[in-house]
Order: structure tokens, then sequence, then C-alpha cells
């Protein structure tokens, strides 16, 4: 999950944290503060309404006490408003009244009684007991008596639970004239409530689930009504919750959208916020990935967030410290690749660069001439003469062979190699069978003034051979062998130029011998050169896949004449895809697991249709994408660095590999290996034979296996015969080899 | 012998020291004497010594008897009016207050009277504290006042104890006031003893009552 998803997850469960806190707080003080304000109001009409029916209460069925109760009411604010009698107070008046014998009407009561389902009744006393009580208890003998005290006697009723609220009462009298005595029952309506005014508790503008949900507790109020010093009556008031619940519903309702619309605000600016916060840290990943491809930028305005600044500083300081690196590795490995490649006497090539040239010719399609010059009597004079006279002597040979390098010729490109101690070649660019003689007797000539100089009598021969595009380098080596021989033959310092007349095989021959191996797919695909893993053997990297043809008397072709026909006749294309599509059935087929890497002509990287037909062939097959190592030489790099780009970027896009074998400094500077964002390089054959015994070699390609460890690419060597040199890349901790 | 005569006089003075010295309260606690000593003086705690005495005594007394040493007791209390004790218009002031500022006016005499009660075991339901107009004697004036009055029964006359006439009468006995309004405290008094602090909308909701329960 992205930071900033999960800056926003957790600031939403923030903020759902405090809004909801926030909004049940709220609303339940709100509640609280409506449930003791309805109470208070409640309390306050009870109290006032007490005050007010205090002075009517002597009549409790004045019609205005219900007037001023049903006005309360009417407002609206109260459920219920009720006038309860304090107690059931009976006269005896009332009882005489309620017999239906009106004879018995002048009788007095003798005795009450009540069933005890209904209740009992209690005789209210005088005071006058009390009133005895208190004036001994206060010294005082004289009663004033104040206050009239009424002769009527009177009954309180206490009823059972059944009969709180009263009801329709029995009683038994005993009524009393002279000395008779009657028994008389009567029955008394005794009313609890004497007003009650009730109003519907409505919610119009509330829903019901809000009703449901949130329960108001609000306690009926009262206040007690005195007539006079005694209780007489209670009066209820209950408040109503509609107005609460309308009041408290807008609240919440009011908090929820004030609630949604701040958080929506503040995500909005938390969302803003976030994108300024994170725009540099996309600027330091942008960088790290760059820093993988191997471009070392820096960044150049740094965040203003403290944290961020530091991780920008710090990968800047990183960035600078792998170029430096870098170029320092570039730098060792150049001087490496130059003490590698250049004789130390005489400053120049050596054999492994003649090799790479004729390659590079090849590729080129060059013209030229190559010739065989040795130092004839080199043995015999090294035993007469100290080694510092020998070197001078091969020193001024060289320079000779130099001097050609520069003739008046511009279309005309030599260079001098030093094979062995008196074999030398020359490559001669550009250049046809009149060059190289003109070239050759300068030779001679300057050869006959050496050879005086130091008293020889036989100094040098020359044997050459034109540049066969579609030959081999080890045919042509053989072919300016064969030349040199016949010039010796000729005599001394003789020189023999063989013509283009030579060429080994016919055009049209070779071109109907390509055709027809590549429209029939009459050729083999063999998987060559197992590299096995160097820190455990036994795991199987990589093969390499070869195909071999046979010609029409079934030798086998030369793979490099093939290639070079084909490329001429421009089927390479062709032949290319046909070794794909074996390649990649052979995999299936075989449900192999290693990688196989697949050779690619430059013609074919540079072909945009070959290029998308490959693209469709690995995304049909893209379980074994990975497995798929596709191999261009490095000096076909060398020659368009920018398709080579182009190709490894869109091979890539597949899932599939890129390797470069034979890879050389000299084709490809090291500085740019970083741009080509390769999976593999396979060292060339020169870098690991005698590594063992060549400090210089073991340099460079520890240097090299630096820097690709910088680069994430792993090194393989190929060929490595000699067990010495094997545990010599082992110790330098190459990825893998082929033996 | 004679060392036994010395112990006994010595034991004997001890005790008679510790008897003096000893506070002896039944009812109220010693830390209450002392933040009272402290803020009113000494007098003041004399004062609630004798209160707490009071209430001793009385406890196993019969109702009258209760009701006549609570009211004497504070009837013998100096009355002041507020505006010149408190320099307020209206204050309720708690017993404690009362007794330790040793003035108070109506309302302080019928709260202390109604709390001492309530201490000594009368029911609350028996106890209403009733604002009255009371008619001086001997002029045409008549002024706000307030009692406590005492019903022994729900329907009988009450018992008026006042702090202008300091005899126990009933109500009926005394023309010169005219009951208007009465509350109890019984909502109140049950909030307090829960221990709660601050006030709580309750049953009676007279603003001076509330605040001076919550001083109590």
């Amino acid at each position: 999950m992205s930071l900033s998803k999960q800056l926003y997850l957790i600031i939403t469960f923030i903020f759902f944290i405090i809004f909801t806190g926030n909004f049940i707080i709220s609303v339940k003080n709100t509640k609280e503060y409506l449930e003791v304000e309805s109470q208070t109001k409640a309390q306050d009409t009870a109290t006032s309404l007490g005050m007010s029916l205090r002075l009517l209460i002597s009549d409790k069925k004045d019609p205005e006490i219900e007037s001023i109760i049903k006005a309360i009411s009417n407002r609206g604010f109260y459920k219920e408003v009720r006038l309860e009698d304090s107690d059931f107070i009976i006269t005896t008046e009332e009882l005489i009244g309620a017999i239906k014998n009106s004879n018995l009407h002048n009788w007095k009561i003798h005795d009450v009684n009540v069933n005890p389902k209904f209740g009992f009744l209690e005789k209210i006393q005088s005071d006058s007991d009390m009133s005895e009580q208190l004036l001994k208890l206060e010294d005082e003998t004289l009663d004033l008596g104040f206050e009239n005290e009424t002769s009527d006697e009177k009954y309180r009723f206490v009823p059972t639970q059944t009969y709180k609220n009263g009801g329709k009462v029995n009683f038994e009298i005993s009524l009393k004239n002279a000395n008779e005595i009657v028994s008389s029952k009567v029955i008394l309506d005794i009313k609890k409530v004497l007003v009650q005014e009730k109003r519907e508790v409505k919610f119009d503008y509330v829903p019901t689930w809000f009703v449901n949900f949130i329960s108001f507790d609000l306690e009926e109020k009262y206040s007690e009504i005195s007539d006079g010093w005694k209780k007489s009556a209670v009066i209820y008031v209950s408040p109503n919750p509609g107005e609460a619940y309308a009041k408290l519903y807008e609240q919440a309702k009011n908090s929820i959208i004030y609630s949604i619309m701040a958080f929506l605000v503040s995500m909005l600016i938390l969302f803003v916020f976030v994108q300024y916060i994170l725009k540099p840290l996309k600027t330091i990943e942008k960088l790290a990935k760059s820093i993988a491809q191997g471009k070392f930028e820096t960044i150049d305005n740094l965040p203003w967030t403290t944290e961020i600044k530091h991780v920008s500083i710090a990968m800047n300081d990183m960035s600078r410290k792998i170029e430096s690196i870098i170029n320092r590795l570039n730098k060792n490995l150049e001087v490496l690749s130059k003490k590698l490649s250049e004789d130390e006497l005489t400053g120049m090539p050596l054999k492994p660069t003649f090799e790479t040239d004729m390659k590079e010719m090849f590729i080129q399609k060059s013209d030229g001439y190559i010739l065989k010059i040795k130092i004839n009597s080199l043995a015999s004079f090294a035993k007469t003469h100290s080694n510092n006279e020998i070197n001078k002597l091969i020193k001024e040979f060289s320079q000779i062979l130099k001097s050609v390098e520069s003739v008046n010729n511009s279309h005309i490109k030599a260079t001098s190699y030093r094979f062995f101690g008196s074999e030398f070649m020359v490559i001669i660019k550009n250049c046809n069978e009149k060059c190289a003689n003109e070239i050759c007797k300068i030779f001679k000539v300057n050869f006959e003034v050496l050879r005086q100089k130091h008293g020889l009598e036989e100094f040098s021969h020359i044997g050459g051979t034109p540049f066969n595009k579609y030959g081999t380098t080890p045919e042509m080596l053989e072919a300016a062998t064969e030349a040199y021989e016949k010039a010796k033959l000729i005599g001394p310092n003789e020189f023999f130029l063989r013509d283009s007349n030579d060429l080994t095989r016919d055009m049209e021959e070779w071109r109907s011998l390509v055709f027809d191996i590549i429209d029939n797919k009459n050729f083999n695909v063999d998987y060559i050169n197992p590299t096995y893993k160097l820190d455990d053997e036994k795991v199987l990297l990589m093969q390499e896949s070869f195909t071999s043809a046979k010609d029409n008397e079934g030798k086998n072709i030369p793979i490099g004449t093939f290639v070079s026909i084909a490329e001429k006749y421009e089927r390479i294309v062709d032949f290319d895809k046909a070794v794909i599509q074996k390649v990649i059935e052979h995999i299936l087929i075989n449900s192999l697991k290693n990688k196989v890497m697949i050779n690619l002509s430059l013609q074919s990287i540079c072909d945009m249709n070959f290029v998308s037909w490959l693209k469709n062939i690995i995304q049909k097959n893209k379980v074994i994408s990975s497995q798929l190592v596709f191999s261009v030489t490095a000096y076909a790099v060398a020659k368009d660095v920018e398709v080579f780009k182009n190709f490894s970027f869109k091979v890539h896009e597949t899932g599939a590999k890129v390797i470069v074998k034979r890879f050389e400094s000299k084709f490809i500077p090291l500085e740019s290996l970083k741009d080509f964002n390769l999976d593999y390089i396979r060292l060339a054959r020169e870098y690991s034979l005698n590594i063992s015994h060549d400090k210089s070699k073991q340099s460079f390609v520890e240097s090299i296996k630096e820097l690709a460890t910088l680069l994430n690419i792993d090194v393989y060597c190929e060929n490595v015969q000699n067990d010495d040199d094997y545990n010599c890349i082992k110790k330098l901790k190459l990825n893998g080899a082929s033996r | 012998m004679r060392n036994k005569t010395y112990l006994i006089v010595f034991l004997s003075i001890s005790f008679l020291i510790s008897a003096i010295t000893a506070q002896n309260l039944f009812n109220i606690s010693s830390k209450k004497l002392e933040a009272v000593t402290e803020k009113y003086g000494e007098k003041a705690a004399s004062r609630v010594k004798y209160w707490d005495k009071i209430i001793e005594t009385s406890k196993d007394k019969d109702i009258l008897h209760k009701l006549k040493n609570v009211n004497d007791f504070f009837n013998k209390i100096k009355y002041s009016r507020d505006n010149l004790h408190w320099g307020k218009n209206d204050y309720w002031a708690s017993p404690f207050e009362f007794l330790g500022t040793g003035a108070g006016d109506c309302e302080d005499y019928a709260i202390a009277k109604y709390f001492t009660l309530r201490q000594l075991g009368v029911p609350d339901e028996k106890l209403r504290i009733t604002y009255v107009k009371l008619k001086q004697r001997g002029t045409k004036y008549e002024q706000a006042h307030m009692v406590l009055t005492y019903y022994h029964k729900p329907t009988s006359t009450p018992i008026v104890l006042d702090n202008v006439n300091k005899r126990l009468k009933l109500a009926s006995k005394r023309p010169d006031l005219t009951p208007i309004y009465s509350f109890n405290a019984n909502g109140l008094w049950q909030a307090k003893n829960k221990g709660r602090t601050s006030v709580k909308v309750g049953k009676n909701n007279l603003k001076n009552w509330k605040s001076m329960m919550s001083r109590i």
C-alpha cells in the first residue's frame, strides 16, 4: 500500500474517531441539557401553578381551577397537567348526604366502616390534644384559641393499592338518633384526580428511528398545594418530549452536516498537503531508479520537509559517490585494457586485437589486405647480440611497419600487430592488390636499410592475402602464411601477394546454398557452452544455441561465413526467426529450466518488423520469456549503439533478457555500459585465457565485475579450459562460466 | 501504701485532665470542629460542641421534647439581617455557618432546625420549610418570614418552630402567621448523602436552597 494511501487511511480513522466522539458528546450534552431544561420548566410551572391555585384550593370543585390548568396545558409545552387530591377526606356531611333514605338525614353518625378490600378509615383527630401537650411543654396554661375549629367530623380514607386512584367505595354507617341506632350502606365516588389535561406527544419533524434510538428521561414534576397550613392537593406537570426531540434532532443533524463538511474540507487540504509532501519522495524514487539504471543525477531543488531533505542530500551524496567509483573503475579498466592489448616494447596491438579488428572488418564488409611479416634472422641475431640490441632492432623494425600507417593515400588505413617475438601482422584497409604491392615495396626498401645497418644477411619476408568478407580469420591467417612461405621461396627480403581470385568458393554457389538452408530450415540447433554457476557448479545457468549447416557435399559450413552471406542477401532476419522458433520449441518440449542464449545479427535487431515479430512471439510464450536471452556480440553493439539500446529496451518489456557476448572494453567503453540496461555480459575468451598467471587480466576482470555488480549485471566467462584459470575467475566472484 | 496513694492521685489527675481536654463529640467529627475553630474561633467551637450535646441528649426523647430542645437551642442565637451579617441580600447559611458566625435570619434558623431534627431521626415528610407572612404585633405591617413546620400526621395541623415567637405552637394558634408556600428537601438530602458535590437539579428548584445544600 502506498504511503499516501496509508496516510489517508490513518487520518480518516483519526477524523472518524474525533468526529464520532465529538458528535456523541455534543448530542449527549444537548440531550442532558434539554432534559434538565424541560424538567426545570415543568417544576417551575408546577410551583407557580401551585401558588396560583393555593387561593382557590379551599373549593376543589371551583371551575377556575380547571380553567387555569387548561390555560397552561393549552400552551402545548406539557404532556400532562394533573391536579390530584392529596388525601381522601370524607366529611360526615358527605356520608349522610349519600344515604338514600332522606328520613335519616337528621341522624348523627355513630360509626363508619369500610370493607378492607377498599382500604381503611382514620378519624381525623382534633388538634386539642397536641395543643394541650404543647402548652404543658412550654409551661403555658392559657389557651387563647385564636382559630375556631369546625365541629364537623372528618375521616381520612387510606385506600388499598387497587383503589389508590379512587373509585366507588362502599361504606357501612351506623346512625344514632337518641337511643336508636340504625345501619346504612352508602357508596361514595371518590376521585383522586381532580383535574387532568393531556396533550398528545407529536414528533412530526423527527423521524421515528431517532425517537426509538434516543429515549428522553423526563420525570413528572409536582408541587404540593396547601390550604392554609395543611396539604390539600398536588399539582403534577409532565414535560412534553416532542419539543426536546425536535431540538435534539436539529442539533444532531447540524452536527453531522458540519462533521461531513469539515471532513471533506480536511481531506481536500490533506490531499493537497500529502501531494506536496510526497512530491519530493517521488523525485527521490526517480533518482534511485536512474541510479539503478546507471544515470547518476542529483536533486537540485531540495525539499522543504527536513527528513526528506536529509534523505535527498544523502541520495545526492550517494549518486555522486557511485558515479566517482564507476569513473575510477573505468579509468583503471582503460589503463588495464590498454596494457593487455599493447605490446610493451613496440607499443603495437597484440594478436587478440588483430582478431577483433578482423571481426570488425567482417561486420563492416571491408576491403583490404592482410600481411604477415616475420624477422627471419631474429633468432641468429639474438645469439650474438644483447637484449638491448635485440630490442632496438625490433623497435626499429616496428617503426618501419608503423610508418605505413600514414601514407599519402588517405583511403588507406594500416594497422600493425605483434603476434609473437618476430612475427608481425599488418591489416591494410581499403587497399587493393596494387596498393598492397606498393606498400610491400616500401617495406622492402626500408627493411633493406635496416639489414645493412645491422649487417644481416637476410632480414624479412612478407606474405599477403586479400581480406575475404566471407572467409574466416584462421583461413586468412593460413592464406597469409602460405603467401609468406612462397615469398621465402622467391628470395631474401621478398614478398608475395595472393590475389582475390583465390577466394575459395564461388559466390553464386554460396548464395544458392544459403537460400536453400534458410528456406528449408535445413539447419540444426545445438545447445553448447553450458554455463554453470561458479559458486554452485551443479546449477546450469545458461546454454548457447549454436546453428550448424552442411553444404551439398555434407561438409560443415563455417557459420561466420554463412551469416555473412545471409546478411549480404538480406536473409539473416529469416534465419534468426527460424532459429528463435526452434529454440522456443526446444525449451517447451524439454521443459528446460535454464536460460538459452540466442545469437542475433545486427541486421535483425535493426529491423523494426523483426523486433515487433520478436515481441509478439515472446508474448505468446510468456511462460518461458525470462529463459530467452538474446545475444549480440560486443562489436555488433559498437556498430550501432542506439539501435542496440532500443532493442534492449523492447526486449526487456517482454520479460526476456539481453546478453553481450565476446565483451571487450575496446568495443563498448565501460562508462557507456550503464546505458544499455544489460542483464549479462560474457567476456571475450582472451580475458579468461591464462588469467591465473596474468595479474593485469585479473585486475581488469575484477574491475569489470565490480562495475557490473554496481549495474546489476551478471558476468560470465566462456570456454575456460584451464583449471587454474577456472579457480581464478571463481576467486574473482564472477557469476558463471562454461568450460 | 504511700506509693499506692500517690499512684491513685496521679491516675485520678491524669483522668481528669484527659476528660477535660477530650472533646467528647458524638455527632460531629473532630476534624469539622477543628475547621470551625480555625475559621470562626473558640466561641463558635463551643457553640458547635453545645449543639452536638443537644443532639446527643435529645436522641432518646419523645418528639415534642426533640422539637423543643432544638427550637430552644437555635432560638438562643442572635437574629441578624442577611445584608448586615453576610453583606448579601438573601443568604442561606448552612448550620455550621449559622453557628459559627453566631447570628442569622429566619431562613438560617429554619434550616438549622430542619437539619438538626433530621439528624434526630425525624422523617423528612413530617418537616416542611414554609414561607409565611408575619404580621408584626401592634402594627399593620406584614413581613416575609420563614418557619419550620412539623406535621405529626399528614392531616394534622403543624407545629411551628419559629424564631420570632420562640415557643412551640400549633399553626392554628399563630394568627400572626399566614402560610404562603412550603417545601421539603428530601431529594436534595438524598443526593447529598450519595456524596455528590455539585448541585443537581432535583425536586426542589429554589436557588438559595441548592446553594446552601452544596455548602453543608
